[in-house]
């Protein structure tokens, strides 16, 4: 199986989405919620993104969340400043946090 | 031993408290103490120190209650009666003890230092020789994790602005609204704002300019904060400013969601203030 992988980060992609806010759109793995987030500020940590995007999705709050970028695969890393991490109009997809054995 | 201490609601000896005002020009006065020239009145209560300054009438030019974001120091307008006044309000507790023992013991005046912090500040000006703490040493007294705030589907990120002339906390309420915002909904978050600044002490509510837009912001500003306050003042900003965005945060978001209907929000709020002290 391979490793979810923290997603590097590209500075030269950066400059644009620091600029202005964040806008994405967001789903849960299975497909059932579909979210358009709009105005996220570009500093949020991504896990804190994860968090309030579950609870929107009305998804257990007692099961810790992670965001996967849909295009790279890459996980995004949960302390890192979203806008470091994603582009605008990035699709990214919420699933629980779980150890697979 | 016998606490041979003289009480006062200021938690220091009303004498030593009455010196050093009066030599900074303070005069007593019914409950506090007031400096004339500057049309000032100080109240040294059990729970905050509230210095106020009244600014005119609900139709004076000054009236606004909101300000711009950037003003030096804690000052803010707030809804007095029927008029308005300018406030500087302060946790008492930080005036006293520890903080206090510590300027003595290094020859400077804490209530003094606080108090010429207030009068400069007023005039839109940082005490001379101000500087904001080092970096290094304004990590250690937070996590920044303290500067995200989740509650819910709710999420700001808030950020600390520590320039030459500026130490301020600022969370944006409403990171940008929308261009289709119409002026009643606009109104609406107005009053909300304000009430904020009317009900809390420290924090104070405006509307930020940017070249993507306008964003509704909460701040408490340090800028010209003596230096043994540095720290208590900073925590407690922190906290006081996380429970607004925590309190103000549901409510905003509501009424600056265009996708929401609503025949109440579609009529301007009534412009004749509520009484209520903050």
């Amino acid at each position: 199986m391979k490793a979810l992988t923290p997603s590097p980060v590209k500075p030269a992609a950066l400059a644009g989405s620091r600029r202005g806010m964040l806008h994405f759109e967001a789903r849960d793995v299975t497909g059932t919620h579909v979210i358009e987030a709009r105005n996220v500020q570009p500093a949020t940590p991504a896990g804190a993104v994860a968090t309030a995007l579950a609870s929107r999705m009305a998804l257990p709050p007692n099961v810790p969340w992670m965001m996967r970028n849909d295009s790279t695969g890459a996980v995004l890393e949960e302390e890192k400043p979203i806008g470091d991490q994603l582009q605008a109009g990035a699709k990214v997809v919420l699933s629980p946090k779980a150890h697979l054995g | 031993m016998m606490n041979t201490r003289i009480w006062s609601t200021a938690g220091r000896p009303a004498a030593e408290l009455a010196e050093v005002l009066h030599s900074l020009g303070f005069t007593s006065a019914a409950g506090g103490y007031e400096l004339v020239s500057e049309g000032l009145r100080l109240e040294p209560g059990r729970s905050w120190w509230t210095l106020r300054q009244r600014v005119g009438d609900e139709d004076s030019p000054g009236a606004e209650l909101l300000m711009s974001p950037g003003h030096p120091g804690l000052w803010k307008r707030v809804r007095f009666g029927d008029g308005i006044e300018r406030l500087f309000a302060l946790p008492a507790r930080l005036l006293r003890t520890e903080n206090a023992e510590q300027e003595e013991r290094e020859g400077e005046n804490l209530i003094g230092q606080t108090i010429q912090w207030a009068l400069e500040t007023a005039k839109g000006r940082v005490p001379e020789g101000w500087a904001p703490p080092e970096p290094g040493l304004l990590d250690s007294w937070f996590g920044r994790e303290q500067l995200t705030v989740v509650n819910g589907g709710f999420l700001r990120q808030g950020d600390v602005i520590t320039e030459p002339t500026q130490f301020a906390l600022r969370f944006p309420i409403v990171p940008m609204l929308p261009p289709g915002l119409t002026p009643a909904r606009r109104a609406w978050l107005r009053v909300l704002l304000e009430e904020a600044q009317n009900r809390w002490h420290l924090i104070r509510c405006g509307w930020l300019e940017t070249p993507d837009g306008i964003s509704a912001v909460l701040e408490v500003d340090l800028t010209g904060v003596p230096r043994a306050l540095h720290e208590d003042l900073f925590v407690t900003s922190l906290e006081a400013v996380r429970w607004a965005v925590h309190w103000l945060g549901e409510p905003a978001d509501w009424l600056a969601d265009v996708t929401v209907a609503s025949g109440l929000l579609a009529v301007c709020p009534s412009e004749k203030p509520t009484k209520g002290v903050p």
